[in-house]
C-alpha cells in the first residue's frame, strides 16, 4: 500500500467529512512510496525520524510540524544546513512524513489528544463518553500542589515541567489541556495543567496569577508540562486507532520523551 | 455600615499623606525634596528622556492609582507582583514602574479597547479575588503603577540584552550582525554554562536547555524576552548558544534539537520572560536616576515564578 493510500484510509475512517487545511498534508518524501510500517510521533524531529527509520517504519505520522513552524514553510530555507540535512536523510531513506493535526483533534468525541492525557493523569475516567473537552473541571481528593505536581511528573515522565503557585496550596479542582490549548486559571479552579503558555503579556497570564495567589495565601497552581510532552499520550492513542483499520501494516507509536534536559 | 464616599483624588491624597506620615515616623526625615513631583510629572519626564514616540496601540501608561499622587520614591521592576509591591511599600516607594503587565495580561484589566488583547486566555472579572486583593494593596498604600515597556525597549541601545549579558559575566562583544546581543566567551561546554545561568540569573524552575550538553560554546547570543522562530533562525547560524526569555515550544527548541542531530551543534537556553528582563530593569533604574534626583529610585527584582516538584 502506498503512503497516499494509507492517508485515504485515514480520511475514510475519521467519521466526518475531511477538513483539508494547510496542516494535514505531506511534508517531505514521496507519497507513492510503498509503506513498510507507520510510525506515530508527537513531532517529526530529526531524532524521531531516525528512530522511526531504525524501527523499520517509513511513513511517519506527526502531530506537530516538521520544519519548525505551523505552516511548515520551507521557502526561505534553501540554504539552511539543518533543513537540507533533514530533507536529505528522508529522501535518501525513502521516508515520507505526513501531518495529522486538525482532523485528529476534530475526530469524534472525545478529542483523543486531550482525553488521552487527561486520562493518563488520572483525571478523566477510562470511559471516553464521560469526557467533554479541555474546559472540563475534575475534582480530585484534596492534596497539596507539590504532591499533585510530583505525581504528574512521574506519570508523564517529565523532569522539565514548570509549576507556579504555592507548593503547599490545597488543591482539588483541576482543569487540563494539552499543547497550546492550556486553559486559564479561573476563580472556580485550583490548578490548571497545560502544554505551553505565554508567560506574560498575553490574554491571561496564569503564571503571574498563580504567583500572586501564593503571595496572598490563596490556593492556585499552574503546571506547564511542555507542548510536546503534553501531546504524547494522544499519539499513542493515534497508533491504537490506526491499527483498527490498517490490518496488514505494522503501526508503532515512537515515544520522544522531553526535548529539554535541564 | 456606612462608607465615606471619596473621590479617587481625595483617596489618593489621603493615602499619600498616610504614606508620608509613615515615612516621617520611620526615618524622621522630610519625605522628598520636591513635594510637587506627581506621578504624571514623572511619566512626562520619562517620555521626554526616552525619545521613543508611541503608537495608539502602546501598552505604556498608568495601570493603577491616581496620576496626581505625589511621588515619594520610585520602584523599578520587570513585573509589579504582589511581592514586589509589598517590598516597594515597605521601602516607602509609592510609584512603581513595571516592564510587564500588573493585572495578568496585556490588557492589564483596563476596560478601554485601545490595547491589543494578547493571544489566548480569558478576560478577568472585576470581582476576581486576586485582582481585588492586588488593587486593595495598591490603594491602601497609595501606590501608582506605570507600565514602561515601549518607551524603554524601543530605544536604540538594547539595554536588556546588554544587561543580561553583563549579568552572565559576558562582556566581550563580538563583531557580528548585532554586537549588543553577541558575545565571545572562553570555550565552555553547554553543560557547564547551565549552572552559571542558574546562579548568575537566579533562575531555577523556569530554566530549560536543549542541545547537545557537550556543545563547545565560544559565541553566545543574548535575546531576552519572547523570540519568534524567524528571529532564532536568523541568529543561530552565527552563534553557538542563544540565551533567551521564551520561545514557542515546538519551534525554536526543536530546530536546535534537529541541528544537534545533524551534527551542527547548537544550544538554546530559555530562562523565562521575567527572569530575562530583571537585569534590564536594573539598568532602567540606573537610567532613571540620571534624570531623577528629587526622589529615590530603586530596582526591585521580580524573580523566578516557576519551581519543579521533587
Amino acid at each position: 500500500m502506498k503512503a497516499r493510500e494509507v492517508i485515504d484510509l485515514i480520511q475514510q475512517n475519521v467519521g466526518f467529512p475531511w477538513r483539508q487545511g494547510f496542516r494535514d498534508v505531506f511534508k517531505v518524501g514521496n507519497p507513492d512510496v510503498e509503506v513498510k510500517g507507520v510510525a506515530t510521533t508527537v513531532m517529526s524531529t530529526f531524532e524521531q525520524i531516525k528512530r522511526s527509520h531504525a524501527a523499520g517504519m517509513n511513513l511517519i505520522v506527526t502531530h506537530e510540524p516538521t520544519f519548525w513552524s505551523d505552516s511548515d514553510s520551507t521557502k526561505d530555507m534553501s540554504g539552511d544546513p539543518v533543513f537540507l540535512a533533514k530533507q536529505k536523510y528522508c529522501l535518501d531513506n525513502d521516508l515520507v512524513v505526513w501531518r495529522f493535526h486538525d482532523n485528529w483533534h476534530a475526530r469524534n468525541k472525545p478529542d483523543m489528544e486531550a482525553y488521552a492525557t487527561a486520562r493518563k493523569l488520572g483525571l478523566a475516567s477510562e470511559n471516553p463518553s464521560e469526557y467533554t473537552n479541555q474546559q472540563q473541571v475534575f475534582t480530585i481528593p484534596e492534596t497539596t500542589l507539590s504532591e499533585f505536581a510530583g505525581r504528574i511528573k512521574k506519570l508523564m515522565n517529565v523532569k522539565t515541567l514548570r509549576v507556579a503557585g504555592d507548593p503547599n496550596a490545597k488543591v482539588s479542582r483541576v482543569i487540563c489541556g494539552v499543547g497550546s490549548g492550556t486553559p486559564a486559571l479561573m476563580p472556580n479552579i485550583d490548578v490548571a495543567v497545560g502544554g505551553e503558555d505565554i508567560e506574560t503579556d498575553g490574554g491571561f497570564d496564569s503564571t503571574e496569577y498563580a504567583r500572586d495567589a501564593a503571595a496572598l495565601g490563596l490556593n492556585k497552581g499552574f503546571i506547564i508540562l511542555g507542548h510536546l510532552v503534553s501531546e504524547e499520550p494522544g499519539m499513542d492513542s493515534c497508533a491504537e486507532w490506526l491499527r483498527t483499520f490498517l490490518k496488514d501494516i505494522p503501526v508503532r507509536f515512537i515515544p520522544a520523551g522531553e526535548p529539554f534536559w535541564s | 455600615m456606612e462608607y465615606l464616599k471619596l473621590t479617587r483624588r481625595q483617596f489618593a491624597g489621603l493615602a499619600a499623606a498616610a504614606t508620608a506620615v509613615r515615612a516621617l515616623d520611620l526615618r524622621g526625615q522630610q519625605p522628598g525634596n520636591s513635594p510637587g513631583l506627581t506621578a504624571e510629572d514623572l511619566a512626562r519626564r520619562i517620555s521626554s528622556n526616552s525619545g521613543v514616540s508611541l503608537s495608539d496601540k502602546t501598552v505604556d501608561g498608568f495601570k493603577a492609582g491616581d496620576e496626581q499622587t505625589i511621588v515619594r520614591g520610585i520602584a523599578v521592576t520587570a513585573m509589579a507582583t504582589i511581592d514586589v509591591l509589598r517590598q516597594a511599600a515597605k521601602s516607602g516607594l509609592n510609584m512603581v514602574i513595571s516592564f510587564e503587565p500588573t493585572f495578568y495580561g496585556r490588557s492589564d484589566a483596563q476596560p478601554n479597547a485601545n490595547l491589543q488583547q494578547g493571544p489566548g486566555g480569558r478576560s478577568i472579572a472585576e470581582d476576581d479575588p486576586i485582582l481585588v486583593a492586588k488593587r486593595r494593596l495598591l490603594q491602601s498604600n497609595g501606590m501608582v503603577v506605570y507600565r514602561l515597556h515601549d518607551q524603554w525597549a524601543g530605544r536604540k541601545q538594547n539595554e536588556h540584552a546588554i544587561a543580561l549579558a553583563h549579568a552572565m559575566g559576558w562582556t566581550h562583544s563580538a563583531k557580528g550582525l548585532d554586537p549588543q546581543t553577541e558575545y565571545e566567551i572562553a570555550p565552555t561546554r553547554l553543560s557547564e554554562i547551565v549552572p552559571q545561568v542558574r546562579s548568575r540569573l537566579r533562575s531555577s524552575g523556569g530554566l530549560r536547555t536543549i542541545g547537545d550538553p557537550n556543545t563547545q560554546v565560544r559565541r553566545v547570543t543574548v535575546l531576552p524576552g519572547l523570540q519568534t522562530i524567524a528571529q532564532l533562525l536568523a541568529r543561530l547560524p552565527s552563534t553557538d548558544l542563544i540565551l533567551t526569555g521564551e520561545t514557542r515550544d515546538w519551534e525554536g527548541p526543536e530546530y536546535v534539537g534537529d541541528a544537534s542531530t545533524a551534527g551542527l551543534n547548537k544550544g538554546l537556553i530559555t530562562v523565562g520572560k521575567v527572569v530575562s528582563a530583571d537585569p534590564g530593569m536594573r539598568a532602567c533604574a540606573e537610567w532613571m536616576k540620571s534624570f531623577v534626583s528629587d526622589v529615590r529610585v530603586e530596582w526591585i527584582a521580580a524573580g523566578e515564578p516557576y519551581w519543579r516538584p521533587a
